[in-house]
């Protein structure tokens, strides 16, 4: 309490009573006692009324009157002195500070204590002091809280408004007004953070991105501007800094940013949740639902991005596991069959993602009947387009292609055929203009041995597109199955000059000059210059390691093949370049084998004087893959090269298998890669050298063998039971190989964990050939004893003899065992069906099986539905002439 | 990313539009400047330059451009040409949002 000084009425009787109100706070008391004394003597007791009024202006403050108190002040100022009057006017101006304190936070605690902690570290700073963590909460809260700050004149106030005006601003986007606000602060403010992040804020928005990362550099690591200013480093692709900015809601201050209309945020904010649970269906319902006018949409937008996303491709980038989308597909596919579709608009995007779902496994019924219905509801929705119909169709006629081409699914039947014409022709004719569905049309006439068909749209191309560059090839392609070299060279420089960039023409161009050149060795006729010179400039260099050579087409292309390829054809010095190009002396070797058996030259010594390494054995493989891919070799040759892979495994096994082990892992892989993605005509081969790999990885997997040798023969299952283990051996092995830090390793062998995993939880088997159930001595299951009966053991017992022969027998073979199935009864499109299976279930049967089955069930032809393929002889060894003919094999890998 | 956005274009503008779009750009963003966005733009123009290669690229399957849709929300707002002040609501709401309670100090 301000008041004057009383001690000299300590001693006076009559001023007692006045005191003891004035000691009790009885202001009103105090003041009545005290005028009655005034009025007897004024200029002795005038002290004793001022006090008392005094007094009870400050008890009228202290509760909240602020009127009367200041009718008692201005009574005050006629008899007060002024030193009185300015201590109680200062008192009075902190009264109402805190009165009006308390009323703008509605008296909360927190944020009194708040805003006394900020005020105090703004004296502190005054003072020359720091502030603190909390001290920088307090003043967060200030500048952040709902309620506005007391319009007291205070230079705390008035820098606590500034910040707040200027926040209010840079909301808004009225940057001058936010700059001019914060003036106000001066250089040493506990609000000083607020203004490098308000700046900063500024500087984003104006695309200044060294002056943003400035300000936000400069911000207190834990403060709300650091969070705050997350959403605006991730923009700038600035690092993330330790403060963690809420996500969702990040979500709408960016899609505010973003420009998009208020109402998408809530909805993204509930999608976002069910996408990081996983939730697909959820995610796209909580899209779908309140946004069905811009959800999904082909128009340009946040719409179309978010249409993107729900609707990606599975072959794309995607961070979520494919059971996930899979609950996408079974929802839409649900309300596909229910008609619960919102609008069209909704009905052709899950269409159109059906469609690219099912790529893999689609039948041309299944897939006309998809194109037929996108088509129609496309039109619904944007209108009929001729361009987008025929782009639908030709799209449609590539998901069907390589499926038959690859042997995924078995060649078309002739009602099929009918459809894929149809498919074909709608594609071509919707756009007459375009050149590419014209030239995939040919390609399938000549596919479906359409020859005359094809010579006529041949024509017809040629006439109408000149110079398209697929066209000419198309026609190149003609003359060099007509074997009419000089007119295929011509029609290839056309297309290269269309298309430089084209490897592929390039490919055709050496092989057309290499076929020139084996046509004249073949008539004894001397290679001119010219011809070698011409190879020259559409040589490729290959790297030396195996890894980085993606596309196995590029070996053909490479110096070192044709270089090799020149050797052979007595070209001085080439024999020396070409091995001074390849990656090792083995792999030359295995090169000149693969060159020469293209050749049928039989000269060449060599002997490499470097131990054979899994990183040859890579290497080979890639050979093969290039070899399989470009060379349909005969049943013979593809046991030579078998052998060759056999002596070297001999030779790798001298030296010690477990040398090299990090491109053991590699080369496995390698080799399992192409065991799987081999042409099925091929299998038989990559089945033999999978067999014989395998058969000498399990020999040396001992319990104390190196992880890669493990790996080796985990990934090549001898049996059944070695399956049924593959996780947990898989697990120990993935552990060693973390123990020993083999990054790819870790990478390769992960990769195999999930197959087996996946395998291990396979469903039932079901007779479907995408579904296609593991063979009964991989994974144990008894299709005979099925209680389903799902598979006959009639049915059983063809693939498994199929599989047998295909393991055993020539080409020649399967067609006879082709015959006598059907003459025993069984219709020919079912054996399409059973070769199918029976190539799946041959990968993983070893010879040794085959034989074993076969020789068990030649008893059974009588008793069985459908008889036994026949017993033919095994193919019989590799006879001498060629050995003699031939000194470079196998002896050349004799040295070994 | 959706090649109308890259070159920030309503759609259904024609060719002549496209063409102008994509010149300017890739006069914002030359090779040696930014080889990476220079390319995105190039197949960009490449995926809607006429009306069939738009048709096309309206057909075929895309690629996600991002792992979630706060990803994809970051991605779409660094390529808006001008970003859009929030709003003083939006922006005091995503402030507050950053300030924990006294309790979570």
């Amino acid at each position: 309490m301000i008041l004057p000084d009383l001690s000299a009425f300590e001693t006076d009787p009559a001023a007692s009573a006045v005191l003891g109100s004035i000691r009790n706070e009885r202001w009103r008391k105090a003041r009545d006692a005290a005028k009655e004394l005034c009025r007897k003597d004024k200029a002795r007791y005038l002290p004793l009324l001022i006090a008392a009024n005094a007094g009870l202006a400050q008890d009228l403050w202290n509760r909240g009157l602020g009127q009367d108190a200041a009718a008692v002040l201005e009574y005050l100022k006629t008899i007060a002195p002024p030193e009185l009057l300015t201590a109680l006017k200062a008192r009075q101006e902190e009264n109402q500070a805190e009165v009006n304190l308390k009323k703008a936070t509605g008296g909360r605690p927190e944020d009194l204590a708040a805003w006394r902690l900020a005020q105090a570290a703004a004296t502190v700073l005054d003072a020359g002091g720091e502030t603190t963590a909390e001290s920088v909460h307090a003043v967060d809260r200030l500048v952040t809280a709902s309620w506005n700050p007391p319009e007291d004149t205070s230079a705390f106030s008035v820098e606590l408004r500034a910040v707040r005006a200027a926040v209010q601003a840079t909301g808004d986007g009225l940057w001058e007004e936010a700059r001019l606000a914060l003036q106000a602060l001066p250089r040493r403010s506990v609000f000083q953070h607020w203004r490098f992040f308000l700046r900063g804020v500024r500087h984003v928005h104006l695309g200044e991105k060294e002056e943003a990362q400035r300000c936000f550099d400069a911000l207190p690591p834990h403060s709300t501007p650091a969070r705050a200013a997350a959403p605006y480093r991730e923009l700038l692709h600035l690092p993330p800094v330790a403060a963690r900015a809420p996500e969702e809601a990040s979500l709408s201050l960016l899609a505010a940013m973003a420009g998009l209309p208020p109402a998408w945020a809530t909805p993204l904010v509930e999608a976002q949740r069910h996408w990081k649970r996983q939730k697909l269906d959820k995610a796209y319902e909580a899209l779908a639902n309140p946004l069905r006018q811009h959800f999904p949409t082909n128009d340009p937008g946040w719409g179309a991005v978010l249409t993107d996303i729900v609707f990606a491709s599975r072959s794309g980038k995607s961070a979520l596991p494919h059971a996930a989308q899979q609950d996408l597909v079974d929802y839409l596919l649900d309300r596909y069959l229910n008609g619960k579709f919102r609008s069209d608009r909704e009905r052709l995007f899950a269409l159109r993602f059906f469609l690219h779902e099912d790529q893999n496994a689609l039948d041309a019924a299944t897939a006309e009947e998809y194109g037929d219905e996108l088509v129609k509801t496309w039109a619904r929705v944007s209108g009929p387009d001729a361009l987008r119909a025929s782009a639908i169709w030709t799209m449609i006629c590539g998901y069907l292609q390589p499926a038959a081409a690859n042997g995924s699914l078995p060649p078309p039947k002739p009602s099929e055929k009918l459809i894929l014409s149809r498919i074909h022709e709608k594609a071509a004719s919707l756009d007459p203009e375009n050149p590419a569905p014209a030239v995939r049309l040919a390609q399938y006439l000549l596919s479906v041995n359409k020859q005359s068909a094809y010579n006529a749209q041949l024509t017809a191309l040629g006439k109408r597109f000149p110079e398209h560059k697929g066209v000419l090839r198309l026609s190149a392609e003609e003359s060099i199955r007509r074997k009419s070299w000089p007119k295929a060279l011509k029609t290839l420089h056309q297309a290269y000059a269309a298309d430089p960039s084209d490897r592929a023409i390039v490919e055709l161009m050496l092989q057309v000059l290499q076929a020139q050149v084996m046509g004249l060795h073949s008539k004894g006729q001397p290679v001119a210059d010219t011809l070698w010179k011409e190879m020259e400039p559409l040589l490729l260099d290959l790297p030396t390691d195996p890894a980085q050579v993606s596309d196995v087409s590029a070996i053909g292309q490479s110096r070192w093949a044709l270089y090799t390829f020149q050797g052979f054809s007595g070209l001085a010095g080439q024999s020396d370049a070409a091995a001074c190009l390849a990656p090792s002396p083995w792999t030359h070797l295995f090169m000149l084998h693969l060159v020469m058996q293209r050749s049928g030259f039989l000269q060449v010594q060599l002997t490499p004087d470097t131990p054979p390494s899994w990183q040859d054995l890579w290497w080979f493989v890639r050979l093969l893959q290039w070899d399989e891919a470009s060379h349909d070799r005969s049943w013979k040759d593809q046991n030579e090269l078998s052998g060759i892979f056999r002596t070297f495994l001999k030779a790798i096994k001298k030296r010690g298998l477990n040398r090299d082990q990090g491109n053991l892992v590699a080369a496995v892989y390698a080799l399992q890669k192409a065991f799987e993605s081999s042409h099925p005509a091929q299998s038989g081969f990559w089945a033999g050298v999978v067999g014989e790999f395998s058969a000498a990885m399990h020999a040396a997997a001992k319990k104390n063998a190196p992880y890669q040798i493990k790996f080796a023969a985990a990934i090549f299952p001898a049996d059944e039971d070695e399956m049924a283990r593959a996780v947990p051996v898989l697990q120990d092995i993935l552990a060693e190989a973390t123990a020993a830090h083999d990054g790819p390793a870790i990478g390769i062998i992960n990769h195999y964990l999930g197959i087996a995993l996946s395998r291990n939880s396979l469903p039932p088997p079901d007779w479907e050939v995408e579904d296609l159930p593991d063979p009964p001595w991989e994974s144990g299951n008894n299709w005979e004893t099925d209680a389903e009966g799902k598979m006959d053991g009639a049915l059983l017992f063809a693939i498994q003899a199929m599989a047998a022969a295909l393991k055993l027998f020539p080409k020649s073979t399967i067609q006879e065992t082709q015959e006598r199935f059907i003459a025993g009864g069984m219709p020919p499109q079912a054996f399409d069906e059973i070769l199918v299976m029976a190539k799946l279930v041959a990968r993983t049967m070893t010879k040794k099986q085959a034989r074993e089955f076969l020789e068990s069930n030649d008893n059974t032809s009588n008793s069985g539905a459908l008889p036994p393929p026949p017993a033919a002889p095994l193919p019989p060894p590799r006879t001498s002439r060629k050995t003699k003919t031939n000194p470079f094999h196998p002896d050349l890998f004799s040295g070994l | 990313m959706n090649p109308w956005l890259i070159l920030d274009i309503p759609a259904g503008s024609n060719d002549a539009a496209i063409r102008a779009a994509w010149q300017r750009a890739i006069q914002q963003h030359p090779p040696e400047r930014d080889a990476l966005r220079f390319q995105e733009v190039q197949e960009a123009y490449q995926a809607i330059k006429d009306a069939r290669a738009r048709a096309a690229w309206a057909v075929r399957p895309r690629p996600a451009p991002a792992d979630s849709p706060a990803d994809a929300l970051l991605l779409y707002t660094r390529r808006r040409p001008t970003l859009t002040p929030p709003g003083a609501q939006i922006f005091r709401t995503w402030l507050q949002a950053c300030t924990p309670p006294p309790d979570k100090i």
